[in-house]
């Protein structure tokens, strides 16, 4: 125990921040780049909810203390939140650096049981505590939002084993909250207290590259923050930002050179002093020849920079000599993304649709996956309805498993999670029937018209489909599908008043009848004798 | 001819006089009958809330009851009683404006843990704090003059008087108190620059045992952080020799927008201790009022918001690294200053303490004062309570609202007249007082209904009232108007009958 103590003492400052930068030049002339800003509090660890209080001195140095505050608060032990903008496309940009590129935005956190307050209310508190932080309207996240999938978002980090029990598996003593919402933007207020938590802000360092004004005119964008627990290690947090600019746009000769000034309309002027370590990395295409300058250090056909040992300003260029004007042809053998997912909702009537999936895997050989769709219960599926086919023959033997939670109006979201064996570069479909509710007066939002957004559905790849249930040792890419607007039955707003103006009227009629009929005096008239 | 085979229309069943009435009357009643109960059902909750205690409990002084027992050890006193007597009129006029109700007395066996002891005893004209006991050391010679000696030293240890400006530095007083220290550099370079500083080792060993001195007052909770990057909203003035921040200067010098200083989960006080490294350009940052060149450290209060020390490091070329440690137990001897100021503790008296930073006698003092305050800010907010309700006849008051209003009653009933409880105790329910009261005058329910107007609520149902009630009114004052002229009638029949 003392060997311990001691031994945290002199660790107590090796606190590392490390940032990159991974630049990678797309098929169709775009050029994809990722930041991430990486933290580790060596040897923390999240609070235990039972033994730990909230009293306890917290210290930080390069960690950003507002976000720490937040974690220990709720007892934390694993926090993701995703804020993107746009649709990743999978089939001409392939596989996206950093896996989460849901639209809109998505929070899942992984806490650990016991303690004084329920998992449900420390969640509503995260949430709300990082709506705050980050000036995103999470809030809206609400329990109509939330669910609890068992496969598609396990642990990224390890979960400490807080008690002793005979139970090997620590992951059940943790449980897990995930929420997502499609219709959130994510603009310049989200970008600035993001740009706070890093320790250089957007002084210096790669950071300084995150131009809001270049950012949010780039074809899809989207930042991330991350929070894991590593054994032996301790606290980190990723602070990511991935973009997708298209330097064909800007050119005006239509060529699809690029370079930092080009992109972000900067160029890195000094490092930031704090980053234990400071990279970019270029990863080249293969298809033309290619230029790049300053000379960089190949690794693996990557040209990689060092910030510590570079001449400032640096700006990096990427340059294709021999080609006067792009020209995108598309050809989907270059895709690298082994799967692909589409997803349609079709509206037959305004109480009634349809829900079409098809996951098409690309690869010769036989995979499984496992499909997350998470709806809000106004969304309601008839699942006797679901039909699986592959080139038009039903296949219902492709269905491994079914997990299936279903709605509780006004409340809890339907969880809809199979598990599918894809044959060899065929398209498995699978159709079901849904039907629409008919909201509360109150429940609509202020743009009724509009349309609910459903949150995307999420694929993952997994290799073994027999492994038991609750339990989800997958760590391969999730795969992401568009969101869907769905159209719900609408009322007329001035509703309310219409009714209650309709009903007076008709009680009034009535009773000014009856009233008449039964107070009238009756008089005798002398008609014409006949 | 036909109509004389036809019968008088008063004559049909339906149509005499006496059941239309009765018919009318129904209707009449159904309406006298439905109008209490639909007012009853669309009318919004207002529990009474005991409105005379709370009103009562307005201006009353509370004087919470301070024991005072002479020791006289060695018989230095004539006359023990004489000097009681005359101790405690001179003692009136500073605890009675503090509100406290002291009484000095003969010592005597049978004494709480809470009371005060003089002890007196014969030596060189000395006085020295142990615990809540005053031991006072005279010297026979000048035994005259010892009850105007000793009054001014008691008055200050009993009721420490705090002026204007120290009432605008001290924080509002809440049990849990969040201290927030931050290193900030105005801008990083790679030497004479401070990534970390040592402060969770330091501080157990310098700040922690004042907190835990003050733990009955205030729980406490400790974070720090550092930022490597934190630029003023302004440009500090040149001189000659570095920088100078001028008076107006100071009180922008907080840049909330840049330093992310404000905490995201808590809604408890935060005290804000900053150690502010200037940039190179701005070294040395001096400020206005006190430009002393020799002096590493400048520091300033920022009235209930916390302390700024700036540090203006030699430049010796060290390479980034962490603050010095002798620095920071520099900083951390300003920040305790600093954190006793803005809680109110009051200055150290003349007299020898033992060991500890702030004397029971002190801690003593603080605790009363803010008893006395929270109770004045509890009966404030339940009258404001009652004020509010009272003038707003549409406001709804709730079960909850009662509740809190009666539980800070409970606790005030504590006060009126004062229990002889510990200093603790006291605070503890004068805390529970203020957060009760607060709460209920925070409570969200109480806004609910206040902007739908009953003006609104006759509006939407006037289509239905309106067409009901003109013909119910032209009927009944028709019938009534025919009831009568058929008495009139009828009398004036019986009159000609009788002639």
């Amino acid at each position: 125990m003392i060997l311990s103590c001691d031994f945290l003492a002199a660790q107590a400052y090796s606190d590392r921040f490390t940032e990159s930068l991974v630049i990678r030049p797309l098929e169709d002339g775009k050029v994809a780049s990722l930041f991430t800003f990486t933290t580790l509090m060596a040897h923390a660890s999240g609070r235990d909810p039972i033994n730990d209080s909230e009293d306890k001195p917290q210290h930080y140095t390069i960690f950003p203390l507002s976000l720490g505050q937040i974690l220990r608060e709720y007892a934390i032990t694993e926090l993701h939140l995703t804020l993107n903008a746009g649709k990743w496309d999978y089939l001409h940009w392939g596989t996206p650096e950093d896996a989460d590129v849901g639209s809109g935005a998505e929070m899942w956190a992984w806490m650990a049981d016991g303690g004084a307050d329920s998992i449900d209310s420390r969640w509503v508190g995260v949430r709300n505590a990082v709506s705050g932080l980050l000036c995103a309207s999470l809030s809206s996240l609400s329990i109509q939002r939330t669910t609890s999938p068992l496969l598609a978002f396990p642990p990224l980090g390890d979960l400490p084993v807080i008690r002793p029990t005979n139970q090997t598996d620590a992951s059940k003593q943790y449980h897990l909250r995930h929420a997502s919402l499609p219709s959130e933007h994510v603009c310049t207020e989200n970008l600035t207290p993001f740009l706070k938590l890093l320790p250089c802000k957007s002084s210096s360092g790669l950071a300084s590259l995150l131009n809001p004004h270049k950012l949010f005119d780039a074809d899809w964008h989207g930042m991330g923050v991350h929070v894991r627990w590593l054994e032996r290690k301790g606290v980190e947090v990723k602070l990511t930002f991935q973009a997708v600019v298209d330097p064909v746009r800007y050119s005006p000769t239509h060529s699809r050179d690029a370079s930092l000034g080009s992109m972000f309309d900067r160029a890195i002027e000094k490092p930031c002093p704090v980053a234990a370590e400071s990279m970019i990395q270029v990863k080249s295409p293969t298809d033309a020849v290619f230029h790049l300058s300053p000379d960089a250090h190949m690794e693996n056909g990557i040209a990689v920079y060092d910030l510590a040992e570079a001449e400032y300003p640096l700006d990096i260029s990427l340059r294709w000599p021999a080609e006067l004007s792009f020209n995108y042809l598309f050809s989907s053998v270059h895709t690298s993304a082994p799967i692909r997912v589409t997803r349609v909702l079709r509206d037959a009537s305004q109480t009634h649709g349809r829900l079409t999936v098809s996951i098409i895997n690309e690869s010769n050989h036989t995979q499984y996956v496992a499909y997350l769709e998470t709806v809000p219960w106004f969304i309601q599926f008839y699942l006797h309805t679901l039909r699986i086919t592959v080139d038009g023959e039903p296949r219902p033997d492709l269905l491994h498993r079914l997990s299936y939670t279903p709605a509780i109006p006004h409340a809890d979201p339907t969880v809809f999670e199979p598990i599918f064996t894809l044959p060899p570069l065929k398209a498995l479909r699978f159709t079901m029937e849904v039907e629409k509710a008919f909201l509360r007066y109150t429940e609509h939002p202020p743009d009724a018209q509009r349309g609910w957004d459903l949150p995307p559905a999420v694929v993952l790849p997994i290799q073994n489909p027999d492994l038991p249930f609750p339990i989800s040792p997958y760590k391969s890419q999730r795969i992401y599908t568009s969101t869907l607007l769905v159209d719900l039955p609408t009322p007329d707003f001035s509703m309310p008043y219409n009714v209650i103006l309709m009903t007076s009227t008709l009680v009034a009629l009535f009773f000014a009848n009856i009233f008449n009929t039964l107070t009238r005096r009756f008089v005798w008239i002398q008609t014409a004798v006949a | 001819m036909a109509d004389t085979a036809l019968p008088a229309e008063s004559a049909v069943a339906f149509q005499t006089p006496s059941i239309r009435r009765l018919i009318i009357l129904s209707y009449w009643v159904a309406v006298i009958i439905g109008l209490p109960i639909w007012l009853y059902t669309t009318s919004i909750q207002r529990l009474s809330l005991s409105e005379s205690q709370v009103i009562s409990l307005q201006g009353q002084p509370v004087d919470i009851p301070v024991n005072l027992y002479l020791d006289d050890v060695d018989n230095i006193l004539a006359n023990s009683d004489h000097f009681v007597r005359t101790l405690q009129t001179s003692l009136q006029s500073c605890t009675s404006s503090a509100g406290l109700a002291l009484v000095v007395s003969n010592a005597q066996s049978s004494t709480s843990d809470y009371d005060y002891r003089l002890v007196l005893k014969a030596g060189s004209a000395d006085c020295k704090i142990d615990g809540r006991s005053l031991r006072w050391e005279v010297n026979r010679a000048n035994k005259a003059s010892l009850a105007t000696q000793m009054t001014a030293t008691l008055c200050e240890l009993l009721a420490p008087r705090s002026s204007a400006a120290d009432e605008r530095r001290v924080v509002q007083y809440a049990p849990k108190v969040r201290l927030s220290f931050s290193l900030l550099n105005e801008e990083v370079f790679m030497e004479d620059s401070f990534s970390s500083w040592n402060m969770e080792s330091l501080f157990q060993g310098h700040v922690a045992p004042l907190l835990e001195r003050l733990s009955p007052l205030h729980n406490f909770s400790v974070e720090s952080q550092t930022q490597v990057y934190a630029p003023l909203a302004f440009d500090p003035q040149r001189v000659d020799n570095g920088h100078v921040i001028s008076r107006d200067q100071l009180t922008v010098f907080v840049n909330s927008a840049e330093w992310t200083l404000a905490s995201g989960v808590t809604t408890d006080p935060v005290l804000h201790f900053l150690l502010f490294i200037p940039s190179k350009e701005h070294r040395p940052l001096q400020i206005e009022s006190s430009i002393e060149h020799d002096d590493y450290f400048k520091a300033f209060l920022v009235p209930q918001w916390g302390g700024v020390v700036i540090y203006n490091p030699p430049a010796l070329g060290q390479p980034l690294g962490p603050l010095p440690d002798t620095v920071l137990q520099d900083v951390l001897s300003i920040y305790k200053n600093q954190l006793l100021a803005l809680l109110g503790v009051s200055a150290n008296c003349r007299c020898i303490t033992d060991s500890s930073d702030i004397s029971q006698w002190q801690l003593d003092a603080l605790m009363r004062r803010r008893t006395i305050e929270n109770v004045n800010r509890s009966v404030d907010a339940l009258n404001s309570i009652v004020k509010v309700v009272n003038s707003i006849q549409q406001m709804p008051v709730g079960k909850d609202v009662r509740e809190d209003v009666n539980t800070a009653l409970d606790a005030l009933a504590k006060f009126y007249p004062p229990l002889p409880l510990s200093p603790s105790e006291l605070l503890a329910y004068s805390a529970r007082a203020l957060s009760t009261s607060s709460h209920a005058f925070f409570n969200p329910g109480m806004l609910a209904l206040l902007y739908f107007p009953d003006a609104h609520n006759y509006a939407v149902y006037l289509p239905l009232f309106a067409p009901i009630l003109v013909p119910l009114f032209v009927t009944g004052i028709k019938e009534f108007k025919v009831w009568r002229k058929q008495r009139k009638q009828q009398k004036l029949d019986s009159h000609k009958k009788a002639e």
